[in-house]
């Protein structure tokens, strides 16, 4: 009797292998989520004024256009701590994009707040701040040696040679030699990004790719951007699985304002959210900080130098 | 004023005479409990002395044994008596015993034979009083044994088949961590022989670092622990490695689908010794994936545990270790490697001596260690991270029977901590951390029997963490209240507090950690309150039904976002602080424990919540685990040489953070939009999976393989080739958001052979 009670609860439980787990995917999306404001600003220490995009979050199942996304018909204006005003506005050609109107002389101010403030076409407003850094102050580019210890060669900059300091001896360097260094005299940003891209399209890939197939390969891209680093030491180093392509390279230093280093760190395709460690599978999700009122995006400032290099690819 | 001096010291010689009294011609009776198959100790045997002084008087008082089979009844005067030993699932024993008048000391071991199978019916001769005088709420003991013949995944794990106990859940099929009463596995303390083992997984928590084979008792207290315990919020794993008692040496081997084990034991010294040890071996399967075109890591992992006992006088020393670590290669290149090695020491001497003819001292040392070691090599860029915690502890504990109704436990602590992890890139030290705080404890409880029927446990422990000179009492409390033969009510309650904050990582174990919450945070607490019922409705059926409500506060969670060159590593700087949050619910389990059929049926019904100012915009959210439904059936049927294991579990699906649309923004250093999409995620954790429900099935049989005694086996996990849903992965790198849903394991047979000579 006990073995037919036995043999009956595991029939009932077999019968429920007839409950399929194959789902709509509509089943992983929720409403909401549309026609949210998107803020995308960036301003520049010591350059003109850069264009304001205003766009639209879509659903997830949309495929993303500026001509669908745009915010037509706003109104959009930056003021300083003193009173000055830049007004924009909405450019003809290319939907959710608003040029400034003040001339190309009036340049990004170091250590200047600026606030950014837009009225929709249904009266609804977006606000945002800003501070920026003081401007860069980059004390050297080097290469050192595989300790990190020794400095092998210190690389020219463009205000030395100009473009042509790609092809200077000491700004040749050799795959995957060294530690590329670059030192600051002083880090007072709230946080510091780097960014490298490979300028010779069509040029040798460097790296060893037997174990990748086609897909990893394809998945490589010219222009990397690291992490968001908070600059404790004063320096910087590029890592070599950087670096894919033989050809010349332009390296870039970023220090960064608030919003910018709080949106970086926090939102995995700009470099930040983690690296997956400390819950459960799949849920770290952590919403970005935006740092914007009345909607999402970006309203950050940076100040920027450079360098350029040519990566030798090593002898066979 | 000499009027108050006189009542002081009349008073004074009173209750010395009282103390006298009940020690003039009162003799203890002691003595060890075992399994009279196995010879393995037998815990919470209830021990019932019934019978007439010399005096006249009747005398009727009794105990439990303990987690390793000692029993201890004092205050006996001179008389005859009839000693009852009485356990679910095991023949009612009785011994007659007399205590001379002049006699201080008596002892009495005894063994206790299963109730043998198959039966038409059980004859439980015990006092069914007795049998349910244990007064812990939310307690679960369970051997060993029995916890690994549960059908699994070719290795038989206590740990893992624990998940199927109502109020403990598995976060997936590859963990085997213990999600206890809505608390996560970083609220779990685990214990092997009172030692704390910090990472008790093994295949990146697929597997528990506890080897059957070397495991006797596993008790888990699910909540409102008593004051022995400390240091985490939620629940206590206490296993006790197996007791080896044959004076003749005896071994067993066993293999599986993925790993070998050997187990042997024997007498020494009027003592005993045992040692098992198990490795994986599927280097083999693994090589045979491995192709010019499939890189597969090289993985194992091994582990020993060895128990020594030996006679020190009138008391025993005892000695066990577990050693352990898992190894992953993975070299697909050169320039491109990876390297992964964690593992646990578990260390523990313990010296047990009598003192007098009413109390026990218990002396331990101990040394747990946890380490776990990554290198790699990413196109030649070298990264590394490293982390590490030890443990050494002294401490010392006195039992005493101060009176029929008093039995007090104390004890004193002193641990000392050494955590320390770093991360180096590119050659560069990111991040290098140490910290080694000091933590005393001191508890104090007694087991209070007011009257026949009720008892009352009140306690209390206090701790001192030198880190931020932080004093934390911790009240404890629990009653259990005999209503009628059959029934008994229980309730428990106390506060704690969790100083070592685990951050524990579903399926990559390995990357588990420790960080002390410093200065800069407040430690955690939580104050819990359990009440239930146990109704023996037949002799062979056991009921319980269980209310439970815990709250939380000072929970911390871990900062993701954390920029990767972060000097500063403070509570502060790696947590979101200030977090709050509740579980609550209901269980009901059904056990039938003795007869050829046997298991149990659970079900849980459960809120968990969390809220933290700067997660989930300060809104209230379920974590992921959080499951209002969770069904648990477990059976064993055993005929002649015949072994039928079945288990099924059924739970509401796991919650998830649905995505709710996409947007762009250019990358500041390209000034291009990058191909990935921008997702927006809705409120955390508001949308469910879909239910899980699996069964495995399992058989056995014994046979005799060139005169030795053998078993072979055959599982089944997953029967119906369920895909259960794990957790939902949004592919950013698509023209729309495409959503993909992570499957947790399909059927997996197994086969087992094991040996015994």
């Amino acid at each position: 009797m006990v073995l037919k009670r036995v043999l009956l609860a595991v029939l009932l439980a077999l019968s429920a292998s007839s409950c399929s787990t194959e789902r709509d995917e509509n089943d992983f999306f929720a409403p909401g989520g549309v026609g949210i404001p998107v803020v995308d600003a960036m301003l520049v220490v010591g350059r003109p004024f850069s264009d304001v995009y205003l766009t639209r979050t879509l659903a997830p199942n949309q495929s993303f256009t500026l001509e669908r996304a745009a915010i037509r018909g706003a109104t959009v204006s930056i003021r300083d701590d003193f009173g000055n005003v830049i007004g924009y506005s909405e450019d003809g050609d290319i939907p959710g994009r608003y040029l400034s109107m003040v001339p190309t002389s009036t340049r990004v101010l170091p250590s200047r707040t600026y606030r950014l403030s837009v009225t929709l076409d249904d009266g609804s407003l977006l606000r945002a701040t800003t501070t920026t850094p003081r401007q860069i102050d980059v004390a050297s580019w080097v290469l050192l040696d595989d300790t990190g210890t020794q400095v092998l060669q210190e690389l020219s900059t463009f205000a030395d040679h100009g473009d042509t300091v790609y092809a200077e001896p000491e700004n040749q360097i050799q795959y995957p030699e060294g530690l590329i260094e670059v030192r600051l005299n002083s880090a007072p940003a709230t946080g510091y990004q780097l960014g490298l891209a490979s300028l010779d399209l069509g040029s040798q890939l460097l790296i060893d790719t037997d174990f990748l197939d086609d897909e990893d390969i394809e998945s490589f891209t010219r222009t990397n951007s690291s992490p968001p680093f908070e600059a404790n030491e004063t320096y910087f180093r590029v890592p070599w699985f950087a670096v894919y392509y033989e050809g010349r390279y332009k390296l870039r230093l970023f220090a960064m304002d608030r919003n910018w280093y709080d949106l970086a760190r926090t939102d995995p395709v700009l470099g930040g959210g983690g690296i997956g460690f400390g819950g459960e599978a799949g849920d770290n999700t952590t919403r970005p900080i935006f740092h914007v009122e009345g909607g999402i995006g970006l309203f950050g400032s940076m100040s920027a130098d450079s360098t350029g290099f040519y990566v030798v690819p090593p002898p066979n | 004023m000499t009027a108050p001096v006189v009542t002081m010291h009349r008073l004074l010689l009173f209750f010395v005479f009282l103390c006298v009294a009940g020690t003039a011609g009162a003799a203890t009776l002691r003595g060890v409990t075992r399994d009279a198959k196995s010879s393995q100790p037998l815990s919470f045997v209830f021990v019932t002395v019934t019978g007439r002084a010399a005096a006249g008087d009747s005398i009727r008082t009794g105990t439990q044994s303990l987690a390793d089979g000692r029993y201890q009844v004092s205050r006996l005067p001179g008389g005859r008596y009839l000693v009852s030993f009485a356990r679910v699932g095991y023949l009612t024993r009785e011994d007659s015993v007399i205590v001379a008048s002049d006699t201080t000391d008596v002892s009495l071991d005894t063994a206790l034979d299963l109730t043998p199978v198959p039966m038409q019916e059980v004859r439980v001769e015990a006092d069914r009083f007795a049998k349910m005088r244990e007064q812990q709420t939310g307690f679960v003991s369970l051997d060993a044994k029995r916890l690994s013949s549960l059908p699994g995944i070719a290795e038989g794990d206590p740990i893992r088949s624990l998940q199927l106990v109502p109020g403990v859940k598995a976060a997936s099929d590859f963990s085997s961590a213990l999600y206890v009463r809505g608390g996560g596995p970083d609220q779990t303390l685990v214990l092997l022989d009172r030692t704390t083992v910090y990472n008790p997984t093994h295949a990146f928590g697929f597997f528990s670092t506890f080897n059957a084979d070397a495991t006797g008792a596993v008790n888990l207290y699910k909540g409102a622990y008593p004051a022995e315990h400390g240091g985490r919020l939620g629940a206590v794993l206490d296993v006790r490695s197996r007791d080896a008692i044959a004076r003749q040496f005896a071994g067993k081997l066993g293999i599986s689908t993925i790993a070998s084990r050997l187990a042997l034991e024997g007498g020494l010294g009027g003592g005993s010794w045992a040692i098992s040890g198990r490795r994986t071996h599927l280097e083999p399967l693994l090589g045979l994936i491995r192709d010019e075109d499939t890189e597969v890591p090289d993985y194992f992992f091994f582990d020993g545990n060895g128990k020594l006992s030996l006679p020190a006088g009138a008391g025993r020393l005892e000695f066990s270790l577990y050693t352990g670590e898992d190894v992953l290669d993975f070299v697909p290149d050169e320039n491109t490697y990876l390297n992964l090695r964690w593992g646990n020491t578990v260390s523990t001497g313990s010296f047990f001596h009598p003192m007098g003819s009413t109390a026990l001292f218990t002396g331990r040392l101990s040394f747990s260690d946890y380490a776990s070691n990554t290198t790699a090599t990413i196109f030649t860029t070298p990264v590394s991270f490293e982390n590490q915690i030890r443990d050494y502890t002294a401490a010392a504990e006195v039992q005493w029977e101060a009176s029929l109704r008093h039995a007090f436990t104390t004890g004193i602590q002193v641990a000392s901590y050494d955590v320390a992890f770093s991360r180096v890139f590119n050659n560069d030290l990111l991040t290098d951390y140490r910290r080694k705080p000091v933590e005393l404890a001191s508890f104090l409880e007694d087991r209070w029997t007011p009257w026949t029927g009720t008892v009352i446990n009140p306690g209390v422990r206090v701790r001192y963490i030198n880190d931020g000179k932080r004093w934390l009492t911790e009240p404890r409390l629990s009653m259990a209240q005999t209503v009628s033969e059959t029934v008994r009510l229980k309730v428990g309650g106390g506060i704690y507090h969790q100083y070592l904050q685990l951050v524990a990582t579903e399926a990559v174990s390995a990357a588990d950690f420790y960080v002390p919450i410093d200065e800069s945070a407040e430690v955690g607490r939580s104050w819990q309150v359990v009440g239930g019922l146990d109704w023996r409705v037949k002799p062979a059926w056991l009921a319980s039904i269980e209310g439970y409500y815990t709250d939380l506060s000072n929970l911390v969670l871990l900062d993701n976002t954390s920029p990767t060159d972060q000097e500063n590593v403070t509570a502060d700087d790696l947590f979101f602080l200030g977090g709050t949050g509740y579980a609550t619910g209901v269980e009901l389990f059904l056990k039938r424990d003795v007869g050829a059929l046997t298991g149990w049926f659970g079900y849980t019904l459960g809120w968990t919540r969390r809220t933290f100012p700067e997660v989930n915009e300060g809104g209230e959210f379920p974590p992921k685990y959080d499951r209002r439904h969770d069904v648990s059936v477990a059976m064993e049927y055993a005929r002649g040489p015949w072994r039928f294991t079945g288990a099924f579990v059924y739970a509401t699906g796991q919650a998830f953070t649905p995505v709710s649309g996409r947007y762009s923004l250019r990358n500041p250093t390209t000034g291009v939009i990058p191909e990935d999409i921008e997702l927006l995620y809705d409120d955390r954790n508001s949308a469910r999976l879909l239910p899980y429900n699996r069964l495995d099935l399992g058989v056995a049989r014994d046979f005799s393989m060139f005169g030795a005694r053998a078993e072979w086996s055959l599982e089944l996990f997953n029967v119906y080739n369920r895909r259960n849903e794990w957790f939902v992965q949004y592919n950013r790198d698509e023209v729309t958001v495409d959503a993909e849903v992570a499957k947790m394991l399909p059927i997996i047979p197994s086969l087992g052979l094991t040996v015994w000579f």
